[in-house]
C-alpha cells in the first residue's frame, strides 16, 4: 500500500490477533462486528504503523502460524486475542500487489521459500 | 489359547488398504438454496452468514457430496481424511465444515466422528502428494493453476487429525452420504468478481495410497453432447 494512499477515517474495533515486527510494521486485526463503511463482520484486517488499513484473506490463526513459517521472525501470534480500537484509514483493496504477503499455498506454486 | 491373540490379514493389492470415498452430486441445498446440481457458483459480496468465511469479499462457492460406503477398513489403523482442489494461482481456498443434514433454521448439521464436528485444515504436503498422483496418470496440473490441500481437523483448525478405525467404522456405519462445501477467494482481496471455471477434486486419506479424481463444472450439461 502506498504511504500516499487515503481511505475513509474510521474507527475500528475488533480483537487483536497478531502483529507483524517487521517492515511494514503492522497488526492483525479480527472483526467480531461490521462497522459501517468499514469492514465486515468476521473479515481479518491488516493494520500499518501509517494508520491505513485493509483486508486480507486470512481467516484464523493457522494463517498467522503460517506466515510465521515463511517469514521466521516477522510474525507474532496475540493468543488469546486482546481488544483493538483504533482510528484508521479504511482502504478495503488498497493493496498495490507490490508487497509480499504470505498466503496458504505459497509452498506448492514454489515462490521464495523464505522471504526476508 | 492367549487372549492376545491378533489376526493377520492379507491383504491381495494395496489398493485395498485405505479408505473408498466416492463422489456424488450434493443431496442438500446449499446457501442461498443452490440446488444440488449448481456445483460452482461466483458471489459478490454479501451480508454475514454463519460458517461462512469471505462472504464480505468476491468470492467462489465449490460444492459436491461424497460418500463412504460400508466397508471393512482392512489395513486402517488411523487416518486422517484429505481433500485436494485445483484452483487458480491469484486464489485461495477455505472450507466448510462437512453436513450430513439441514437442521433449524435451515443450518446444516455438521457430520461427527469420535465426538467431534469434522473440521478441515491446510496442509500443502497432501497438495503436493496428490499433483504427483494426478501427474502419474498423464495429466497435468494446467500452467496458472495448483492444487491446494486440506487434511481432516482439529476443531481449532491449526493441527491434522487422524481418526481410529474404530471411530470411521462408527461413523461410516452402514453407508456415510454428507457434502462438502469450500470458498475460494484472491489471495489479495480486490474488487473484481471471480468468473466460475470447472475445479478438479481428489478425495483421499493419508493411508490410501491411490485419490479419487473429478471435476466440478460451473454449467452442468443436461442432455447429449
Amino acid at each position: 500500500m502506498t504511504a500516499e494512499a487515503q481511505g475513509k477515517r474510521i474507527l475500528l474495533r475488533g480483537n487483536l490477533v497478531g502483529r507483524r515486527d517487521r517492515s511494514p510494521y503492522a497488526e492483525v486485526v479480527h472483526l467480531s462486528a461490521a462497522i459501517e463503511g468499514g469492514p465486515a463482520d468476521n473479515a481479518f484486517v491488516l493494520v500499518y504503523r501509517t494508520g491505513q488499513a485493509r483486508y486480507v484473506s486470512w481467516i484464523g490463526y493457522f494463517d498467522i502460524e503460517y506466515a510465521s513459517r515463511r517469514e521466521p521472525g516477522a510474525w507474532e501470534i496475540v493468543e488469546p486475542a486482546s481488544p483493538f480500537q483504533r482510528e484508521v484509514d479504511w482502504i478495503p483493496f488498497g493493496w498495490d500487489g507490490t508487497e509480499y504477503l504470505p498466503s496458504i499455498g505459497d509452498s506448492v506454486l514454489k515462490k521464495t521459500e523464505v522471504v526476508q | 489359547m492367549s487372549t492376545n491373540a491378533t489376526t493377520t490379514v492379507q491383504l491381495d493389492s494395496a489398493y485395498e488398504k485405505g479408505v473408498i470415498i466416492q463422489p456424488r452430486l450434493p443431496f442438500i441445498n446449499g446457501i442461498f438454496d443452490l440446488g444440488p446440481n449448481t456445483l460452482i457458483a461466483s458471489h459478490a459480496p454479501h451480508e454475514h452468514i454463519r460458517e461462512h468465511l469471505h462472504d464480505h469479499l468476491p468470492h467462489l462457492h465449490i460444492r459436491y457430496g461424497f460418500e463412504i460406503p460400508k466397508q471393512p477398513l482392512l489395513g486402517v489403523n488411523e487416518t486422517a481424511l484429505v481433500v485436494i482442489m485445483m484452483i487458480k494461482v491469484e486464489h485461495r481456498v477455505d472450507c466448510n465444515p462437512v453436513f450430513v443434514a439441514l437442521g433449524p433454521h435451515n443450518e446444516g448439521v455438521c457430520l461427527r466422528i469420535a465426538d467431534q464436528d469434522v473440521h478441515w485444515v491446510h496442509n500443502e504436503d497432501a497438495a503436493k502428494n496428490g499433483t504427483t498422483h494426478y501427474e502419474s496418470t498423464g495429466r497435468r496440473v494446467p500452467k496458472g493453476f495448483y492444487f491446494a490441500g486440506f487434511s481432516t481437523a482439529d476443531p481449532g483448525e491449526r493441527n491434522i487429525h487422524h481418526y481410529t478405525r474404530e471411530s470411521l467404522l462408527r461413523a461410516i456405519g452402514a453407508g456415510l452420504r454428507a457434502d462438502q462445501h469450500f470458498q475460494a477467494t484472491w489471495r489479495d482481496p480486490k474488487e473484481e468478481p471471480i468468473e466460475p471455471y470447472p475445479v478438479v477434486i481428489g478425495l483421499s486419506d493419508d493411508t490410501s495410497p491411490f485419490f479419487t479424481f473429478f471435476e466440478l463444472r460451473p454449467t452442468v450439461a443436461l442432455g447429449p453432447s
